[in-house]
């Protein structure tokens, strides 16, 4: 994986994991080019989307919930990614 | 009392009003009614409605964390995907989600983005169903 693809993915995983990124945006930033039909990416892609699809945030205040998602399996996936990327 | 909403039966009174407030929060959040009304048809449109968000968090929140219970009833709110959901969970896992928000269907490169209410049972493999598994039918794709 290339230099500039790790850091795509970094940032793509970074702020999904913080919240800051919506649907959209992934769509936008993730780089199909170089890493779509690709197995294991495609299950990445997967894996990314689902979590910021079900990212919980509080209602009235708008932020994320992290109490929540801190403890969900979308979210430890995240950090595996993230801990894979950065080996 | 032919009126739900002005009955003085306690019973009555809470379970209307728990209703109303569940009401009152879906209309809310669905982006395709702009008329939020009551259960007794009394509009809300420009008036502030966190006591009835309050309401359904009050009825749900107990529900997931009372001492020792490994299932929960939660409201989830996912901003990032502009839509929310009422989910069963296990230790804060998902096991099944009837949510509403966006997501693509249709292929990665030639998809687009809708948003639909779907279920979703992560454990089984059921993501946006049954909207997936239609748009795969349509396109003749396993």
């Amino acid at each position: 994986m290339s230099e500039e693809i790790e850091k795509k993915l970094n940032f793509i995983i970074e702020a999904a994991l913080q919240g800051r990124i919506n649907l959209e945006e992934f769509y936008i930033r993730w780089p199909s080019e170089e890493l779509d039909g690709i197995e294991y990416y495609d299950q990445m892609y997967a894996e990314i989307e689902n979590a910021i699809e079900h990212t919980p945030f509080d209602l009235f205040s708008k932020k994320i919930n992290d109490k929540i998602w801190k403890k969900t399996r979308e979210y430890k996936t995240l950090l595996f990614y993230k801990s894979i990327i950065k080996s | 009392m032919d009126k739900w909403e002005e009955s003085t039966n306690i019973f009555a009174q809470t379970t209307y009003s728990i209703a109303n407030s569940f009401s009152i929060v879906f209309q809310s959040l669905n982006p395709f009614d702009n008329q939020v009304t009551t259960l007794s048809g009394e509009g809300l449109n420009g008036t502030d409605r966190s006591e009835y968000g309050a309401d359904v968090a009050t009825t749900l929140i107990p529900v997931s964390v009372a001492k020792g219970l490994r299932y929960g009833l939660n409201f989830r709110y996912y901003a990032n995907a502009k839509g929310a959901g009422l989910n069963i969970t296990k230790n804060s896992d998902r096991i099944l989600g009837i949510d509403w928000h966006k997501f693509k269907i249709g292929g990665r490169k030639t998809g687009k983005i809708i948003n639909r209410p779907h279920i979703d049972i992560p454990n089984k493999g059921v993501k946006h169903w049954p909207w997936h598994q239609i748009d795969k039918w349509k396109r003749g794709v396993d």
